[in-house]
């Protein structure tokens, strides 16, 4: 790939990161927080968008971002008050600039009327009106000099100059040096260096980082005088500089209105007899030697020395040499409050994960073997074995904590949405969140933004009300959703709540009869009303609402979380509002399992799916011919799925009294009973993929290795649910 | 020739360079010193200040202070300063004494 | 010997035209994400040059320079401050700490490049 375009590509990607940081700052910045480092990486997330914009020449993009960090810049110094008004501009500038970066990503002009709207009101936070301060800055892809001397009209390319310059001891401590200026500048044409070291002080009067030297240049060359210039960009202040044209109108002579250093002396001394200076040959006697070496040697008690332009070289020593003491108590934070961070290839830690999923397995065999072997509980291998188990756990929740992200990357694109929904609903609504620091693993993450985002805008479009029944029923008009996340026994447990009216049970159980979900004499608890609303084609919203569309419901929510192994119910209100709440793994890695023998297998169901364990009763076993059963369940009737039968394991069904029922709850909500022959207990297995191994196996999702090391397969409930469902039909 | 202090000059003769060179050179005041610059390859002014005053030192002191082996480095920076003449080698009044 | 140049930028964006823009003119470089980094990698890799932004968080480019300056072995490394700031304040400021120059964003990379060798020994 072109190198540009890939980092046009890495550009891009950072804009989302700049992006999420900017948003949820000046949310957290909404929420009262003024620390200036939420408030700086607000700042620093727009200057880089609009830094990187710039390389790009994205013009919309350079624009919006330049008037937004302007404002940002006004808040950052403390110019403007970050009010609620502020802060809800801002973020909205946040979503244009979101816009705008990905209009440009793709290369469309982003010429959004809304941007100029927004950026007229951003203009008008920080005062700046009309005139269009962003062409000046960016237009031009060339910086120029800053600086007041630099300022002068561009001069024609003279014949040569008189370059006069003194460093000052700051030149030095910045890292600048006097050799390379003066190599830069010979650079540029014929130089004729002349070096004037009167100043200089015998050894024992010398402050070695102190600055003695001038020196005066004659440069013959086609250049302009900027460019000269341009050679001491660095260092102005610095030095002492003059820059003169040589014409026939000013020579060399005029050192001293130009306020520099007196050159007349040095110019007779080495214009007149250059060689003067210079040859002095070392064994010579201190009489003999040529004058300016003897200047030298006497500066301690100067003669006729230019003193006004001596540079306070103790003072500037002194300055040079502590840089440590002043600058102590300024500068940033110190290392040591930083925790450091390392980069690691995913790979290598999913390598990692899976060594230490089979160093859990061979502790759990050599455990098992242990008590085989009949040794005693107390003894000191199977004390010394108990030890390694809690060593290997610890390893295994270190590792999976490696893989362990906040959900914040989630959390920090649900204000957005919200701003949206609110905005098309006309509902006014506050989000608030809450444990965004909660970890669960990196792939769970990337799997709940879509149900969230599903969630929020059920919870907006349907869970709350207008604000004219809010106002009726005594409620602020403005809404309320609260999006929460925290670990509880070893799940995270997300909730999504609001303040709306609840659930309507009347009108949710109309509907379940009416579209054949449920019995209409069957009689169910509220919490089972609730929970209608998450089976398949369920929708309570009689008008189609144009927030959260037609035919999605919550069962595709529940789909996904089931998918994750979780689990999702409903608690409602009436008139109080509802919550959500998801209950996940924290990772994907280990399981929740229930041991379940099957003919000679031994089998592992995902607990997350089980509703409940039941003995069938012969009354309660319909048989609808050929193999297929159904189970009458409180007056319902679930079909009885032979699990013996339908991983092949055996021919002949199980009679359904000799065995154990598990009430499953498949996609989509979907129930049916799990037949099996015994329950052997609930553990924690660690998922090892068939798939890499073997062909994929119809019914089964995964296998783990239990304590006796013996393989147990970990049932694919949909997948066997779907399949019975089909030999139901065609046999019904 | 036995009490002339020979002093390598380091490579880089840069501002961290001009403490330790000053240094140097006011343990061995009143004596006779030859610098041997084989090895710089960079000067800076501050160190050239230390050289200009030690050569003037000494020559109030009336005692031999000389480079020897001047590296193409540190004859084209002494020449870059305009100080090139001062420290040419004058090896004939080195071997003299 | 080729000239290392050390990067100190948080914009992954800015880093890489950095390196594209050196590299092609045959310097190594050496990159940090911010100050605080940048002090790792300085220790580690000795470069010539710093070329540094300003506005990082953890340590900003004004706290990086003066930790620079305060080291004893890294006092006369010629540090570049590499910003979008064109203000003169926050130039100042960087001088002030210790910065040798400085190069406005978006960077011609010819300037840059020229500004590298005119501080560089």
């Amino acid at each position: 790939m072109d190198p540009l375009a890939a980092i046009r590509d890495i550009f891009f990607q950072e804009c989302e990161e700049q992006l999420a940081e900017l948003e949820s700052g000046l949310l957290s910045m909404e929420e009262g927080d003024q620390d200036p480092e939420t408030i700086n990486a607000v700042f620093r997330a727009v200057h880089s968008i609009k830094g990187g914009a710039g390389a790009f020449s994205l013009e919309a993009l350079i624009r919006f971002a330049h008037v937004f960090e302007t404002a940002m810049d006004e808040v950052r110094s403390g110019r403007l008050a970050p009010s609620s008004e502020v802060l809800k501009t801002m973020l909205r500038a946040a979503d244009v600039l979101a816009d705008l970066v990905r209009a440009a990503r793709g290369n469309e002009p982003g010429d959004d009327p809304r941007a100029a709207a927004l950026a007229e009101e951003l203009k008008a936070l920080s005062g700046v009106t009309g005139d269009d301060e962003t062409e000046e800055d960016w237009g031009e892809f060339e910086f120029q000099p800053q600086q007041a001397s630099f300022d002068g009209p561009e001069t024609a390319p003279q014949t040569g100059y008189m370059v006069k310059f003194r460093p000052r001891a700051d030149l030095y401590a910045k890292a600048n040096e006097a050799a390379l200026l003066l190599r830069e500048l010979s650079r540029l044409g014929e130089a004729q260096i002349q070096l004037h070291a009167d100043d200089v002080p015998l050894l024992a009067d010398l402050a070695p980082e102190a600055s003695y030297l001038a020196w005066t240049v004659t440069l013959i060359g086609d250049v302009d005088e900027t460019t000269v210039r341009e050679v001491f960009e660095f260092v102005d202040g610095d030095c002492e500089l003059e820059v003169e044209p040589i014409g026939g109108a000013t020579p060399a002579a005029g050192g001293d209105e130009g306020g520099g250093f007196d050159l007349s002396a040095l110019l007779a001394r080495v214009q007149g007899d250059g060689a003067a200076i210079v040859t002095t040959d070392l064994d010579a006697a201190p009489e003999t030697a040529p004058e300016p070496v003897v200047s030298v040697a006497i500066k301690p008690s100067p003669p006729a020395a230019p003193a006004p332009v001596v540079p306070i070289t103790r003072a500037a020593t002194a300055q040079a040499e502590a840089p440590a003491d002043t600058q102590a108590g300024a500068g940033g934070p110190r290392k040591a409050e930083v925790a450091a961070t390392i980069r690691v290839d995913l790979e290598r830690v999913d390598r990692m994960i899976d060594l230490v999923g089979e160093l859990v397995i061979n502790q759990a065999v050599l455990a098992q073997r242990v008590m085989e072997a009949g040794l005693a509980r107390a003894s000191a291998v199977a004390v010394g074995l108990d030890e390694l188990e809690q060593l290997t756990r610890e390893i295994q929740d270190s590792v999976m904590a490696i893989r362990a992200q906040p959900v914040k990357s989630v959390f920090q694109r649900m204000p957005r949405l919200v701003r949206e929904v609110a905005a098309m609903t006309g509902k006014p609504v506050r989000l608030v969140t809450e444990g965004e620091g909660t970890e669960v693993d990196k792939t769970v993450i990337e799997r709940i933004a879509d149900p969230l985002t599903h969630m929020i805008r059920n919870a907006i479009d349907h869970g709350l009300e207008s604000p004219e029944k809010r106002a009726a029923a005594g409620k602020p008009a403005e809404g309320v959703v609260r999006l929460s996340a925290a670990h509880r026994s070893g799940r995270i447990v997300i909730e999504v709540a609001d303040d709306g009216a609840g659930i309507n049970r009347e009108r949710v159980k109309a509907i379940a009869i009416e579209r054949g979900l449920i019995a209409p004499e069957a009689t169910l608890s509220d919490e089972e009303i609730d929970n209608l609303i998450f089976m398949a084609g369920f929708s309570t919203a009689s008008e189609v609402s144009e927030v959260s569309g037609r035919g999605v419901g919550m069962d595709v929510v529940r789909r996904s979380i089931q998918a994750l192994g979780g689990r999702i119910n409903i608690t409602s209100k009436p008139g109080k509002g509802s919550i959500f709440t998801m209950s996940l793994p924290l990772t994907l890695a280990v399981l929740d399992g229930m041991v379940v023998s099957v003919q000679d297998q031994t089998l592992v169901a995902p607990i997350t799916a089980i509703v409940e364990t039941l003995q069938p009763k012969a009354e309660d076993v319909h048989s609808l011919g050929g193999h297929a059963r159904v189970i009458s369940i409180r007056g319902g009737f679930v079909p009885l799925i032979d699990v013996g039968m339908a991983l092949g394991y055996r021919a002949e069904p199980l009679l359904a009294t000799q065995g154990v029922a598990l009430l499953i709850e498949g996609e989509g909500g979907a129930r049916a009973a799990l037949l099996v022959d015994a329950i052997q207990g609930q553990r924690q297995v660690v998922i090892k993929s068939l798939e890499a191994n073997y062909r994929q196996v119809p019914g089964v999702a995964a296998a783990t290795i239990l304590g006796d090391g013996r393989v147990a397969l970990i049932l694919d409930i949909d997948t066997i649910v779907a399949v019975s469902r089909g030999e139901m039909r065609k046999a019904g | 020739m036995s009490d002339r202090h020979t002093i390598a000059l380091v490579d880089t003769l840069d501002v961290n360079a001009a403490g330790p060179l000053t240094q140097t050179l006011l343990k061995l005041r009143g004596q006779p010193v030859s610098l041997d610059a084989s090895q710089v390859r960079r000067v800076g002014g501050q160190c050239l200040q230390v050289l200009l005053s030690a050569r003037a030192t000494w020559a109030i002191d009336g005692q031999a202070f000389g480079i020897t082996a001047p590296s193409t480095d540190f004859t084209d920076g002494l020449a870059l300063m305009g100080a090139s003449r001062l420290f040419e080698a004058t090896s004939p009044s080195l071997v003299q004494d | 010997m080729s000239i290392t140049v050390l990067t100190v930028d948080d914009s992954r964006t800015m880093r890489e035209m950095l390196r594209l823009a050196l590299s092609d003119a045959g310097f190594r470089v050496v990159q940090a994400e911010d100050g605080i980094h940048g002090l790792e990698v300085l220790a580690a890799e000795s470069p010539q040059v710093i070329v540094t932004d300003i506005n990082m968080p953890r340590m900003d480019g004004f706290g990086f320079i003066e930790e620079v300056r305060s080291d004893a072995r890294h006092r006369v490394i010629p540090i570049l401050v590499l910003t979008t700031e064109s203000d003169v304040e926050k130039k100042n400021r960087a001088r002030m700490a210790g910065a040798t120059g400085w190069i406005v964003k978006p960077f011609n990379p010819d300037k840059l490049v020229e500004a590298i060798r005119r501080v560089a020994a």
